[in-house]
């Protein structure tokens, strides 16, 4: 099997893999910018699954955000601002907690360390629902109901799954490097913040990437812990929406809010793909 | 620049396992000390423990006039040169010079030179001054054109020289390597001894090196300590320990090829019996032997020769016979007697050719068997 | 970075991507600038905008009615502060009924309900039989705030809904105020119906007439004569027309009674029986109401008045409604929903202004408006508002006259008896893969279990949570101190002691957020798990059982085997599976080849939809009468002589599962990304070195690749391995758990005890289990893989 073949079946395989994994999104786009009646009939399926718009409606997007919250435009204004506000601030908390811990489970030896990290591992296993309604008593004597510190303030204490993913990845990294920088004169938090967080560049990458989808998606904490109507977030409102506009006839206007969704963790993606594959850690040690 | 003084030291990790024990030495101000011994010698956590990354389990360590046991590696006035090199991959080689002396400035905070004009102009001489000594540490090492550049746009020569110039940027009182030639190839290994030699010279610090590698301890060092099992066999300067090894570890440590070993007994008027040999030793350099004691009569192979027929020593077969241009060495097989030789070139002995070797006798050394095979010291 | 030996149009394109980059990068950060401003503007303004008036909370839901009644409720409400300069009403409305009671119970939970809010009849004897309810009984009798408020003017039956007194609604104390009222009928479209040649219906039709119709119209090429939802109240109702029902006086399931059975076994037979009479059942799209807009159904039904606004949006034929069809007898049903107040609420006196405001005569008559229900008012109902012929339905009286011998559908307070006798109606009438009688016999044994369980005894002793707390401080002083002398014990030289100092300080964040926000819930639930607690009343309510909910989950709850067994089927195929194509993918990625970045967004964008828009899209692909899935799969099967499984409906029970597993790997794209960081760290030497060895592209993968990725593929394997035991969101919205129990996963029948049923304690102890579960087999794959695992540069 020559090169050239090699790399052509590569290509074919990923091309079919492609396809079948975008077709959903592509469905979704489409039926986003159909007529309510070819939308509502492309959604039941069969002959007219359509591969493109017969005609395109942008106005769906502009009808569908307008009608997001009691005041045109304002609801859909107030949920992205608020769905901004908590997400950013959850990444920045979940990848600087989560690196440091990560990083104290790596490579600094202390009694205990071993112990705390199996109940790391074992609390990753707790479904998330037994911890709800004790988690909201929690909450209520903090006096943090109707403010979005239950929802932001955690991820400041870092998150079980990433703290694993940072400690596989910091475990890889040459020791000589950490000991180098203690003989240059810093401390292990000078070492977190110059030497580790910027060579997990790949490692935050995904974690932020992740950290953004997970909370841009989530709905049933801001539901929980949101009261008043402009805190709302994009998913609750998504979710409110597709309650009440979850008929046939008005599928491309579900579409139309699904998309404009997406929309920030696709850009995401893209902008922190190149971080992804720079697998920095690479030149660190002989290479 | 410190003298180092390390007062019966130890160190037992928490397993059990003890990997130094008992090591004292005094390294003076200036001196270029080698750490040599095989693998697992416990020379490289002596120099760990030198460094501050390794705690010190017994005895007292100073650098200078001061204790150190109890103090950080960063407050210990070292610098310590990597294996791998320990280049921060993130940062371009000027960075990673100047980045041990940014933890050490006085005035680190932008925030406040944004408000201060007096703190900002001590800023930007402070500034001025790191640049400067980078700069100056790179001309010392020939880096001047690389300083925008990543480690890993480096080869190994290059990265090495950074991981130098990381360390005599900051001045340190003493520099401390580990195996830093390692992982370069035989020409470049080379060089380099002669770079760190003369970077030794030049700047007068105090060095403490370690290898596994007794040529490149030989080539280096004011001094070499010679470690095995965590206890130092023998310490002195290169010529001492290849003239008067210690005890038969240090012998055939040092010195390439290997020094030849007999084993045997004396009989009576120094006569050395074994292995099929029967020679007597020149009285008057061992005058300590008494009959009937178990030794190990050792002999470098620059101390043999060809021989003709009345005095040799040990005859066989040339199995292998390296040309080395000036001199050739001679692997001679008798049964499962090998001896190494190394002869003057010229002789047009071949693989394959039987002959026979004569020994300088005043020139070998005797080992008492038993007892760590300590030398029997010639009179 | 840029490549010097590229030529020009290369760097043109790579300056158009470098403006690019940074023209997002500002955009982006511009967006999150506006954000924080935005936010923190609200916020400041909030701090300051305090005032001294007396606060309600109100919260409501707008389903059905959408924007519309949210700007109803918002309209009446302003009016009333206006009326009221003392009182300001905070109003939320968390959108459907389903977020709506959710908020309700973590609020209740929390022992911070809403003052005033939307209760449901069905969830009224759930509510005041907890004591969650202020009973209105003195306030109606003594005064009437609100001018235009007279309980006298209301439909008697709406207003016997909310009464309740033990166990039994419909006499004695009231507990809330309807606001509006529906009874339910069928919608018919009546182009199709004179196509057909069959006679609108009459306000007294009977079954007969109903089927004789639908039978015609589904004659009619491509249409099917009626929709007949086999929802349980529903079901109760139809019962109650042929004079009978499914649960009798004392509360019994009649699982034996012949006209029971021979009333529902006719439902199932123009369903099953006959081709085009009733849908399939299968093709489960949208919701039912929904199908009737394509202008192919004959009848739509019974539903209530809600559906009303929706279809008023039909343009394209001509449609009205019929009353519930007569059998042995006439008979309807009620659906309404009240306004109550809480037990809790510190101002019962503006509550009930409040509440007598909203179901005053004007506001009912603005509501009228919208169409989507009837008032309870009478004048109102029988005014102009409501009764407008020029607006379709032309027929609304026919929504108010069954009223005098309609009555709300009375179910247990123990709302899992619904929920039970729902699923196995639906296996039995929409599904069809249970008999009438097998439905109703496991129903009736499960009743009868549930009453004579331990655990319904009413003489439970409540929790004794001073006693508990303090066992947990004393563990947990005792802990601390056994902590504290292991440290202590052997002292670490200085230098290890710093080090140990800054390991402890590093991870201190995770430590007090573990304690937090996990020990602490944790422990409560431990706690909660040997109770029997609501969920809806404070904790102090809960009552002790011992290990009682474990007893009955192990010991009488099929439900949870079930469970249990299609997570673990699900789990037994989507790991694999999923690893495999994410491991694939990864390694294929890795290749160098033109354009591999587009593959790599291609294979995660699917995740990042990870939520509602997925599961919404793949119950269409699902589908089995036009689903893209069995559009595909037909012809690869049909000339095998097979035929593509029918999912999620008739072929559930062996296909549910593993429809879900199927719909994982299009989120395979997470696992992916780490396994193509991972790859990326391998040495490019060791492929080198493989090379020369003469390795083939296999032998070098399993040579190389999987011992130098095995941490990432454990890593990988363990978090696949939680994740599927913890499916949820998919099977929430997507089946709901149904057929039956066929796609019912652990955290979802978890959900429905917590959330649907009110058994928080069973729930919790449910939680447990699935820790266990889930911590034996992490702990099983990681002692299985521990020579298989190869790692670098761990000390």
């Amino acid at each position: 099997m020559g090169r050239w073949t090699g790399r052509f079946l590569v290509g074919l395989a990923l091309t079919i893999g492609s396809v079948a994994m975008l077709f959903p999104l592509w469905w979704m786009l489409v039926i986003s910018l159909e007529s309510p009646q070819r939308a509502g009939a492309a959604a039941e399926g069969g002959g007219s699954i359509a591969v493109w718009p017969e005609e395109i409606h942008w106005s769906n997007y502009s009808e569908a955000l307008k009608q997001i919250g009691t005041e045109p435009w304002q609801g859909f204004f107030d949920a992205l601002a608020n769905s901004i506000v908590i997400t950013v601030l959850v990444v920045i908390g979940t990848v600087l907690s989560s690196s440091l811990v990560g990083f104290a489970f790596a490579r600094i030896n202390f009694r205990g360390r071993k112990f705390m990290f199996l109940v790391m591992l074992a609390t990753m296993m707790l479904p998330a629902q037994v911890t709800m309604i004790p988690l909201f008593l929690v909450f209520r004597s903090l006096g943090w109901i109707d403010t979005i510190l239950p929802l932001v303030i955690p991820a400041f204490f870092g998150s079980a799954f990433f703290i694993f993913m940072y400690r596989q990845f910091i475990a890889q990294i040459s020791e000589s490097l950490i000991e180098a920088a203690r003989i240059d004169g810093y401390g292990m938090l000078g070492i977190w913040w110059r030497i580790i967080l910027p060579m997990c560049k790949p490692v935050t990458a995904i974690t932020a990437i992740f950290t953004f989808i997970f909370v841009w998606n989530d709905f049933l904490g801001p539901l929980i812990y949101l009261h008043s109507d402009d805190q709302s977030t994009l998913a609750l409102a998504l979710n409110s929406f597709r309650n009440q506009y979850g008929g046939l006839e008005n599928v491309h206007l579900l579409m139309a809010v699904s998309v404009v969704t997406m929309i920030p963790c696709v850009v995401l993606f893209f902008a922190a793909q190149r971080a992804f594959v720079e697998g920095i850690g690479a030149g660190a040690v002989k290479g | 620049m410190a003298n180092v003084r390390l007062q019966s030291i130890g160190k037992t990790y928490p397993g059990g396992v003890r990997a130094v024990d008992n090591l004292s030495l005094e390294i003076a101000d200036g001196e270029f000390v080698v750490l040599v011994g095989p693998s697992g010698c416990g020379k490289s956590t002596t120099l760990r423990m030198i460094a501050g990354l390794e705690s010190i389990t017994d005895g007292t360590l100073f650098i200078g006039d001061r204790q150190v046991n109890g103090v950080a590696a960063r407050d210990r006035d070292i610098a310590m040169v990597f294996q791998d090199y320990a280049l921060y991959p993130h940062m371009n080689v000027g960075r990673n010079l100047s980045f041990g002396l940014l933890r050490r400035r006085k005035y680190p905070s932008r925030l406040r030179a944004l408000f201060s004009g007096a703190y900002r102009t001590h800023r930007r001489e402070e500034r001025r001054a790191i640049a400067d000594r980078v700069a100056q540490a790179a001309s010392v090492l020939g880096l001047e054109d690389l300083l925008d550049r990543h480690p890993r746009a480096l080869s190994g020569g290059q990265r090495q020289r950074v991981a130098l110039g990381r360390a005599i940027v900051r001045d340190p009182s003493v520099f401390l390597l580990d195996e830093p030639l390692s992982n370069l190839d035989a020409k470049l290994r080379g060089e380099m001894r002669t770079e760190l030699r003369r970077l030794h010279r030049q700047l007068g610090a105090t060095m403490v090196h370690v290898t596994h590698d007794q040529e490149e301890a030989m080539t280096l060092g004011d001094r070499l300590v010679v470690m095995k099992d965590g206890v130092v066999q023998q310490c002195g300067p290169p010529a001492e320990l290849y003239e008067h090894p210690a005890n038969r570890f240090v012998a055939s440590f040092i010195g390439t090829p290997e020094m030849n070993f007999l084993e045997g007994v004396i009989e009576d008027g120094s006569v050395f019996v074994g292995e099929g040999h029967r020679f007597a030793l020149p009285k008057d350099r061992w005058s300590s032997l008494s009959v009937g004691q178990q030794v190990t009569l050792g002999i470098r192979p620059e101390h043999l020769a060809l021989a003709t027929e009345g005095d040799a020593m040990f005859t066989g077969e040339a199995e292998v016979v390296e040309q080395l241009g000036d001199r050739t060495d001679v692997i001679l097989a008798n049964g499962n007697r090998r001896m190494t030789a190394r002869i003057a070139s010229g002789s047009g002995l071949r693989e394959g050719d039987s002959a026979s070797l004569r020994a300088d006798l005043n020139q070998a050394h005797v080992f008492v068997v038993g007892d760590g095979e300590n030398r029997v010291e010639t009179t | 970075m840029s490549d010097q030996t590229g030529n020009s149009s290369r760097s043109v394109t790579t300056i158009a991507g470098r403006v690019v980059r940074i023209t997002l990068l500002v955009l982006s950060l511009a967006l999150v600038a506006w954000a924080f401003v935005r936010v923190g503007v609200r916020e400041v303004f909030h701090a300051a905008g305090g005032d001294d008036r007396t606060e309600l909370v109100v919260m409501h839901w707008s389903g059905d009615g959408g924007p519309a009644e949210d700007a109803i409720v918002d309209r009446a409400l302003a009016r009333f502060e206006e009326a009221n300069p003392g009182i300001r009403v905070t109003r939320l409305n968390p959108g459907d009924a389903g977020s709506f009671y959710t908020k309700l119970q973590t609020m209740m939970a929390a022992g911070d309900p809403p003052d005033v809010f939307y209760v449901g009849a069905e969830r009224l004897a759930a509510y005041a039989d907890a004591g969650l309810l202020l009973s209105l009984d003195e306030r109606t009798n003594s005064n009437s705030t609100a001018e235009d408020f007279n309980l006298q003017d209301f439909y008697p039956s709406t207003v016997d809904a909310f009464r309740f007194e033990d166990g039994q609604v419909g006499s004695g104390s009231l507990w809330g105020i309807p606001k509006d009222f529906t009874t339910v009928g069928f919608y018919y479209n009546r182009d199709l119906l004179e196509q057909a040649g069959v006679p609108e219906p009459s306000s007294d039709w009977t079954w007969d007439d109903f089927i004789a119709s639908a039978r015609a119209v589904g004659k009619l090429p491509e249409c099917t004569g009626a929709e007949f939802v086999s929802w349980a109240s529903m079901v109760r109702a139809v019962l109650w027309t042929e004079g009978t029902d499914l649960i009798d006086a004392e509360g019994n399931i009649r699982a034996d009674d012949p006209r029971v059975i021979e009333v529902l076994d006719r439902i199932r037979s123009w369903r099953h029986d006959e081709d085009g009479t009733l849908t399939s059942g299968r093709s489960e799209t949208a919701n039912p109401a929904s199908r009737f807009l394509g202008g192919k159904l004959g009848f739509a039904g019974p539903f209530g008045r809600w559906v009303v606004p929706t279809y008023r949006t039909i343009e394209d034929f001509q449609w009205d409604y019929a009353p519930l069809p007569r059998g042995e007898t006439s008979a309807n049903m009620i659906a309404t929903v009240a306004w109550s107040i809480s037990s809790r609420t510190e101002h019962p006196e503006e509550a009930w202004q409040l509440v007598s405001w909203l179901t005053g005569a004007t506001t009912q008559a603005e509501q009228a408006e919208l169409g989507l229900a009837v008032p309870t008012n009478r004048m109102v109902a029988e005014g102009d508002s409501f009764i407008d012929p020029s607006t379709p339905p032309s027929r609304d009286r026919d929504f108010i006259e069954p009223v005098e011998h309609a009555r709300v559908v009375p179910w247990s307070t123990n709302p899992a008896l619904e929920g039970t006798v729902a699923k196995r109606l639906d296996q039995a009438l929409r599904t069809g893969d249970l008999s009438v009688k097998d439905a109703l016999g496991q129903a009736g044994d499960w009743w009868d279990q549930e009453r004579n369980s331990p655990l319904a005894s009413t003489t439970l002793p409540g929790m004794p949570w001073l006693w508990i707390v303090g066992v947990f401080i004393v563990g947990i002083v005792i802990a601390l101190a056994i902590g504290w002398w292991l440290l202590r014990r052997n002292r670490p030289d200085p230098a290890s002691a710093t080090e140990e100092r800054s390991g402890w300080l590093l991870v201190s964040p995770w430590i007090i957020g573990f304690i937090l926000f996990m020990a602490v819930p944790i422990l409560l639930s431990l706690a909660l798990s040997v109770t029997r607690w609501s969920g809806i009343t404070t904790l102090d309510e809960a009552d002790f059982v011992g290990l009682g909910n474990y007893g009955h989950l192990l010991g009488h709850d099929d439900v949870f085997w079930r469970s249990l067994e299609v997570t673990g089927v699900y789990a037994l195929l989507a790991v694999p599976i999923g690893q495999v194509v994410a491991l694939l993918g990864a390694v294929l990625m890795n290749v160098k080849i033109r354009g591999v970045s587009l593959f790599r967004a291609a294979w995660y964008l699917p995740s990042i939809l990870a939520g509602v828009g997925m599961a919404v899209l793949f119950r269409w692909v699902f589908n089995a009468e036009n689903g893209l899935m069995n559009v595909i799969l037909d012809p690869v099967l049909s000339p095998l002589g097979l035929e593509p499984p029918d999912w999620f409906v008739r072929d559930a029970e062996n296909f549910g599962g593993p429809a879900f597993a199927i719909m994982s790997l299009w989120l395979v794209g997470g696992s992916m990304m780490i396994y193509l960081a991972g790859l990326q760290n391998v040495p490019r030497s060791l492929y080198e070195a493989a090379e020369i060895d003469r390795a083939g592209p296999f032998r070098r993968f399993f040579s190389v690749t999987l011992p130098m990725i095995s941490p990432v593929i454990l890593f990988n394997v363990i978090m696949s391995l939680i994740g599927s035991f913890q499916v949820f969101t998919q099977a929430f919205v997507m089946t709901g758990g149904g057929p039956g129990d066929h796609t019912r996963f652990y955290v979802l029948y978890l959900y429905n005890q917590a959330f649907d049923f009110y058994e928080m304690g069973y729930a919790s102890a449910m939680a447990w289990l699935l820790l266990l579960i889930i911590l034996g087999l992490t702990m099983l794959t990681l002692r299985g893989s521990a020579r298989l695992v190869h790692y670098e540069g761990l000390r």
